[in-house]
């Protein structure tokens, strides 16, 4: 079968043109219970705003406290994460059908650094430590690998130690520490970027 | 405002805050710097005017200024950008996003000059962190920056790549 794009992003299968999909899964909760994983949608629009402001709220793990993006705009960021060669978008679905976490992958637009992928991973607090996350990355990684992805980066503030070591013990490794440069709650963090070389 | 000689040209080159009618001048030296190549990481950006006109009128005291570096025939010969970040995590920080001088006027300190009113700017804000990122071959640049009291903070190895040549990274910052 011909690879006709550059970034291997879309493959030719029967004639017709289609994008890496990542399908739907469903992981085990370390405390009992399943999740589903699964390629995120324009349907979700509403669930991801309400399932990222939620962690965002709680102060720690996000720079903003709110995300502040029209519903219009929010589509179109999700439209461009559909897994071809801009990004991809993962979303975390509970038993009840609510997002509950997310991951993005976004390749970097700059003219010098098309080679540079940049993640984004959030859940909220009873799906944390669970393993979901490294379920998360996984995907993360494979498409990395399937669209030339060279470094793949993330940040993370320094005080988010649960978070900084599944990143290690994925591989990523720190890529400059920019010091003091954020202030969580009344306490300066440094903000820790990471990298993974594939 | 600051004047600045400039002897070997024989020239007096006055620093301000950019106006309206200074984009067109600004915009000369930036596509100047793009087509250079070397300094940017996105060399696709295009100078939209509409979108410049906006950005200019936005800026309020409080969270960016641009400075402008003129000639005695009125022609901008630099430029340089510095915006304070937003939200209660980032209020004490502020980037200088773009320092740029046209070709015959480098080495002559009007980047110094420049960033100095950038960093004057900051200390009125009360910024207590300034930050600014530079690419690991950029010598020049770097020593500039480091006279005047900026020193690493992080570097990003192999984070752009230029032809086929991969560049770190560099952040640099001075606390106020």
């Amino acid at each position: 079968m011909a690879d006709l794009s550059v970034w291997g992003a879309r493959r030719v299968i029967s004639g017709r043109l289609v994008r890496c999909q990542v399908r739907a899964r469903k992981i085990p909760l370390k405390g009992g219970g399943t999740v589903t994983l699964r390629q995120g949608r324009v349907a979700d629009a509403v669930g991801l705003l309400a399932c990222v402001n939620a962690v965002a709220a709680e102060g720690r793990y996000y720079i903003n406290e709110r995300l502040e993006v029209t519903m219009a705009e929010e589509h179109k960021w999700i439209r461009a994460h559909d897994g071809g060669a801009k990004g991809l978008l993962v979303v975390v679905i509970s038993p009840e059908g609510e997002v509950v976490g997310n991951m993005s992958v976004s390749r970097s637009r700059a003219h010098k650094a098309p080679f540079r992928a940049e993640l984004g991973l959030g859940l909220m607090a009873p799906y944390r430590g669970q393993g979901v996350g490294r379920a998360l990355l996984e995907e993360a990684v494979r498409w990395s690998r399937g669209h030339g992805i060279k470094k793949l980066t993330l940040q993370v503030f320094s005080s988010n130690t649960r978070a900084r070591a599944l990143y290690e013990s994925f591989g990523f490794r720190e890529d400059g520490v920019n010091h003091r440069h954020y202030k969580v709650k009344g306490r300066y963090v440094d903000n820790v970027n990471m990298a993974l070389w594939l | 405002m600051r004047q600045i000689d400039v002897p070997e040209r024989d020239e007096r080159l006055v620093i301000r805050r950019a106006r309206v009618a200074d984009l067109p001048g600004i915009g000369t030296v930036f596509s100047e710097a793009i087509d250079e190549g070397l300094a940017f990481v996105d060399d696709r950006y295009a100078f939209d005017w509409h979108a410049e006109r906006e950005w200019l009128e936005q800026f309020s005291a409080a969270n960016g200024a641009v400075f402008v570096a003129m000639n005695g025939d009125g022609i901008i010969v630099g430029y340089a950008t510095i915006e304070r970040a937003g939200g209660a995590k980032l209020r004490h920080t502020a980037e200088v996003d773009t320092i740029a001088v046209s070709a015959p006027y480098r080495r002559h300190g009007v980047g110094r000059a420049l960033l100095k009113e950038a960093l004057a700017w900051a200390r009125r804000q009360r910024v207590k962190k300034v930050c600014l990122t530079v690419f690991s071959s950029n010598r020049k640049a770097r020593r500039l920056y480091r006279s005047l009291g900026f020193v690493n903070d992080g570097v990003e190895r192999r984070h752009v790549r230029v032809g086929r040549r991969y560049e770190d990274l560099i952040h640099m910052a001075k606390w106020l």
